[in-house]
């Protein structure tokens, strides 16, 4: 658990100083506890203080790096079971696997093929975020060379796949220093590939499809390679969210520190569906990186828009995006209704005017999400503001009539908004309930 | 129209009998202003309220369209006070609900005993208060003890006060020469606290010690409460209270703040109104108790921001707009002639310190007042206003968050809303069904509208009795002759009928209304759980709920909980404590500790903004909801609705 502003306050000065350059400390320390501000801002903590927080405020799963020639991924320092309990912070890695028994042609049409999974879907793009590079070949030097080529022409950070800790030294080698993999050492290879992750600080995965034996390895290496990446292996998909889901369950719950850490899982299918299917639900359900073998856009989309649904803060959404909302169809004499961007306060007007099947438009003009009376008090909410957004939406085109309705509460701008817009300004009712009546018995086109 | 020659017209209000002569096409409104006559005008004369409805009894007016009024009301003469003109001599009738009782004193009104009574119950601080007089029997120099006249008075008061260093003004230096030989080096210095600095603001002939008195001040939105003290004893004297006549040009502070910064000279106008309220209230206490003037050394005044800053004639536009920062949240003394405020030519005015743009002086007066920053219990101190203020702290820190709650507790905004003055119905029940209501009304006058704790009695007695749902929804199909369809069409419930009121009108509370104190409350509510959560507590962990404001002379606390504006936590825990902000503007006029101690307060209080916070709109939109979305939060309330033996039969 995250240490609350007051528990940090504890341990501040609290003299309210104002050189970390917020006016009190319990002001500082919420942002500390909000992960908006760093300790090192305030000047004046005691080490011992210090070192009390940082061991405190250690996060119960760990943020794991994998960095790459160009960028970096993170994954990792999830806080909650379920995202409307706050939010999922780190998105599941999508990695999509090169296997380097390949020819050099095909590797460089399946590294064009990842180059060109991103997709853009409402205002975001969304893409694959690693490659993993699995020793199929069984030649060290042939694993080494396929793991550069992979890196030089996508620049994604890599997963190196191998059971021979030799074949991952010479691709570490090979990558150079500024590129920090993670390391998944298979059948056995685990032992050797420690020394390795340990000299050259890498990320190293530990595969057991047993949680009770894994997290005592884990328990031991946690010390030498303080970055782990815990894996099911093959394990048949209901064993793997159940895996997922206790492991995520006792770092987050029980504070179980062995197992506080991100999870790498396969989706490997040859059908592309299945693989779809699969890694989807393993998104839903606390995968950390999620390995896939197809380069169908069809299917890696399916599984980057479950991602992104996911991961979306749901603490966020209170705007609705500004523009002219057309609801049930309306003619060139239904009415136009103004709002704002806010939510609350569009979703008000649009559910009533649903609800008594009125149709109209509605613009929502731009306050960056705030309320009627809020946002005219803020100065967001004025005649300059909404004659913008009149012009901007070109309702005047879709409307015979040339009035607009504004809110109730912001009667006293209907006059200088008619000087401002040319508009014909009509009251509405200060209550969103108000509305379906008064358009029944006050508007006429 | 402008060219033609404009006459003037003569117009009488009753039933207070003022004339006064205005130019033809003059408003009412401005006309009534002019009279010195309040009418009752939400929205500034912009047309927009309603409420400034009076009735032309003779003459002509030339009045605007308005859907504020029924063609019956019409007919009767009823017109709009901002849209009406004058066109010739008028006659013109304000009706009680229209009327701003100018003033009231303390022995009408039982809120302003109750903020005495507050003050008197919390701890008495000890007399050292911010202007002293101190008589003084100096040594006369003599060729040994050769001290100049200034330096002997000052030696003389450091020994008495324990201050090393003083100022003084030239005027009195000029004169002190003069009037120490001429007093026989006795003399009365007054001496005024400026922190480490001690100001000498006066030296008269004689003893007048015993003459020092202090005025506390709390500049509301919407209402001004002064408090006589007399400061060689600490005792209150009296309290007189009157409307902030800035409501002419507004009822909420965005109104004020525009009308300063947009309308030419509206800055000025609205020092000159708050500075002449306080004066009419200082004339008003000095005349009952026979004083003079000069005997009044200080003024403390405690407000929310904006009115702080039109009190000293700052421009508070900064505060509406991002980044929302104020122009002086801790000013030091100030010349009382210079704001103003007629007491002593040399008197100061303590303005008691805020602490961001939306958590003012009267936030810090009041938990200075109830001292929560001395107690160990932790302390959720909620100040239900135009803006819900909620303060959680206990001796270790204090947390602020302030939640636009909206005026709808203070009576505005409502279809039938008032403050909380005489005709005000403040509490009330609904018996069998609702067949039967019990009432009170402040003053026990007619019920002419209802304030704060009358809104909360009937929301509660409306849900409880099924008369409305947990949405707020009036119940249409209950079967219940007082739910109607009212204006457009809107559900409304009719509390009193207008035989049995004071104005010849049915007083009723509309769906609209109910939304808005639905909001209101939910704001407040999660607002202090957003605050609580935000520092790892919950509600279960608060000790203490103090409530404060002036929106009823008791509140009802059972009701509160009823519809979840107060968190369901055992009630012997949650208290009323009336004005606390005047409460606090007092006890820092007779103890610089106290003062000093506020400056503390507002400086170690840590501002949360709500609306940045992410969890806050989820925590509102729960809130909207009577009495919470998540009843579990209110088992007391939970368990009372499910086996209705709320519900009173007979």
């Amino acid at each position: 658990m995250a240490l609350t502003g007051l528990e940090i306050f504890k341990q501040l000065p609290r003299t309210n100083c104002k050189e970390c350059g917020f006016p009190t400390c319990l002001a500082f320390a919420m942002k500390v506890a909000a992960g908006q501000e760093g300790l090192d801002s305030c000047p004046h903590m005691t080490d011992q203080a210090r070192s009390a927080l940082s061991a405190a405020s250690a996060p119960p799963q760990r943020l794991i790096k994998i960095v790459g020639s160009q960028g970096e991924f993170s994954v990792g320092q999830e806080t909650v079971m379920f995202r409307h309990d706050e939010t999922f912070h780190n998105p599941t890695g999508v990695a999509i696997l090169v296997s380097d028994a390949l020819g050099d042609d095909e590797i460089k049409a399946r590294c064009e093929a990842i180059k060109g999974l991103s997709f853009h879907r409402v205002g975001t793009d969304i893409t694959v975020d690693l490659a993993a590079v699995q020793n199929t070949s069984g030649d060290a030097a042939k694993f080494a060379a396929v793991a550069k080529a992979v890196s030089e022409q996508t620049k994604l950070p890599l997963v190196l796949i191998s059971s021979d800790a030799a074949a991952l030294k010479q691709a570490v080698e090979a990558l150079g220093s500024a590129v920090k993999p993670l390391l998944v050492p298979t059948d056995g290879a685990l032992d050797s590939a420690v020394e390795l992750a340990k000299s050259q600080k890498l990320p190293l995965c530990v595969t057991n499809p047993d949680l009770e034996a894994l997290s005592g390895v884990t328990e031991k290496l946690s010390a030498d390679v303080p970055d782990l990446v815990i894996c099911p292996g093959d394990l048949p998909s209901p064993k793997v969210i159940e895996y997922l889901s206790i492991a995520r369950r006792a770092a987050l719950k029980k504070k179980c520190r062995p197992l506080g850490f991100p999870a790498l899982v396969y989706a490997t299918d040859s059908d592309p569906a299945k693989a779809a299917i699969r890694a989807s639900s393993y998104v839903a359900k606390y995968a950390g990186i999620v390995i896939l073998d197809t380069v169908e856009p069809w299917a890696v989309v399916s599984v980057l828009t479950t991602r992104q649904n996911i991961y979306t803060d749901p603490r966020k959404p209170v705007q609705v995006e500004p523009k002219l909302y057309e609801l049930g169809q309306p003619s060139d004499t239904d009415p136009l209704l103004i709002t704002t961007n806010f939510s609350l306060s569009y979703y008000s007007v649009e559910s009533e005017l649903t609800a008594a099947r009125l149709p109209a438009r509605v613009l929502a003009v731009d306050t960056e999400g705030t309320s009627v009376l809020t946002a005219w008090a803020a100065d967001k909410f004025n005649p300059e503001t909404i004659t913008k957004a009149l012009n901007d939406s070109q309702a005047q085109g879709a409307l015979k009539h040339h009035k607009a309705v504004i809110p109730g509460h912001v009667a006293v701008i209907s006059a200088s908004l008619a000087e401002e817009s040319n508009w014909e300004v009509l009251v509405g009712p200060k209550e969103a309930s108000g509305i379906p009546s008064y358009i029944k018995n006050d508007w006429k086109p | 129209m402008k060219a033609m020659t404009s006459k003037t017209y003569t117009v009488l209000f009753t039933p207070e009998q003022v004339e006064v002569q205005v130019e033809s096409g003059t408003t009412i409104l401005a006309a009534a202003a002019q009279a010195g006559v309040f009418i009752n005008s939400l929205c500034g004369g912009d047309g927009v309220c309603g409420k400034c409805r009076v009735i032309v009894r003779l003459g002509e007016a030339q009045g605007g369209t308005t859907n504020h009024l029924t063609r019956v009301e019409i007919q009767q003469g009823y017109i709009l006070a901002c849209e009406g003109r004058v066109m010739s001599d008028l006659v013109v009738e304000v009706p009680p609900e229209s009327q701003l009782t100018s003033d009231m004193l303390a022995e009408e009104h039982p809120a302003e005993q109750f903020a005495e009574t507050f003050l008197m119950r919390t701890h008495v601080p000890k007399l050292d208060p911010l202007v002293r007089k101190v008589y003084l029997e100096l040594p006369a120099p003599t060729l040994e003890n050769n001290l100049a006249d200034l330096e002997r008075l000052e030696h003389a008061l450091s020994k008495s006060l324990g201050t090393q260093e003083f100022q003084m003004g030239l005027k009195i230096t000029q004169r002190l020469a003069t009037l120490l030989r001429s007093s026989d080096w006795k003399v009365t210095a007054t001496a005024a606290y400026r922190g480490s600095l001690t100001e000498i603001t006066e030296v008269e002939c004689g003893n007048t010690s015993r003459c020092n008195l202090g005025v506390a001040v709390d500049v509301g939105t919407t209402t001004v409460m002064a408090q006589l003290i007399d400061l060689t004893t600490g005792g209150t004297m009296g309290i007189a209270s009157r409307y902030n006549s800035q409501i002419r040009y507004g009822g909420d502070i965005i109104r004020r703040i525009m009308h300063a910064s947009q309308e030419e000279g509206g800055l000025s106008t609205l020092q000159q109104a708050i500075t002449g309220d306080i004066n009419s209230l200082i004339q008003k206490l000095q005349q009952k108790f026979r004083l003079g003037c000069a005997d009044i050394t200080t003024v403390t005044a405690a407000g929310n921001t904006t009115m702080m800053h039109c009190l000293l004639g700052i421009l508070p536009d900064y505060i509406r707009k991002e980044p929302y920062v104020g122009a002086a949240y801790c000013p030091p003394p100030f010349r009382a002639a210079e704001v103003g405020i007629k007491i002593n030519a040399r008197g100061l005015v303590y303005c008691l310190p805020c602490v961001s743009s939306f958590v003012g002086a009267d936030i810090t007066a009041g938990v200075m007042a109830v001292e929560m920053h001395k107690s160990d219990k932790l302390t959720m101190f909620v100040d239900i206003g135009t803006n819900g203020e909620i303060v959680i702290g206990h001796k270790e820190f204090l947390v602020a968050a302030s939640a636009s709650a909206g005026p709808a507790f203070e009576g505005t905004d409502s279809h039938d809303g008032m403050r909380a003055s005489a005709g005000a119905i403040d509490h009330l029940q609904i018996y069998n069904k609702d067949r039967l209501l019990s009432f009170s009304t402040i003053g026990g006058k007619p019920p002419v509208g209802i304030c704060g704790t009358g809104y909360i009695d009937l929301l509660a007695e409306l849900l409880k009795n099924g008369l409305m749902d947990k949405r707020g929804k009036l119940n249409t199909t209950c079967g219940s002759k007082r739910i109607r369809s009212g204006e457009h069409g809107q559900p409304e419930y009719v509390v009193i009928r207008a035989r049995d009121s004071g104005r010849g009108k049915d007083v009723v509370i509309t769906q609209a209304d109910i939304a808005n104190m639905l909001r209101a409350k939910g704001a407040i509510y999660s607002a202090g759980q957003v605050l609580l959560q935000s520092l790892g507590y919950t509600f279960d962990d608060v000790e203490r709920v103090l409530v404060a404001g002036g929106f009823g002379t008791s509140l009802n606390v059972e009701s509160a909980v009823t519809i979840g504006l107060l968190p369901d936590l055992p009630r012997q825990r949650i208290q009323f404590v009336g004005n606390a902000s005047i409460s606090g503007a007092g006890l820092a006029a007779v103890s610089r500790r106290k003062y000093d101690e506020a400056r503390e307060i507002a400086q170690s209080m840590t501002y949360f903004e709500l609306s940045t916070d992410p969890t806050f709109m989820g925590e509102l939109v729960s809130a909207c909801f009577f009495p919470h979305t998540d009843i579990q939060r209110f088992p007391s309330v939970m368990e009372a609705l499910a086996d209705g033996r709320l519900s009173k039969e007979g």
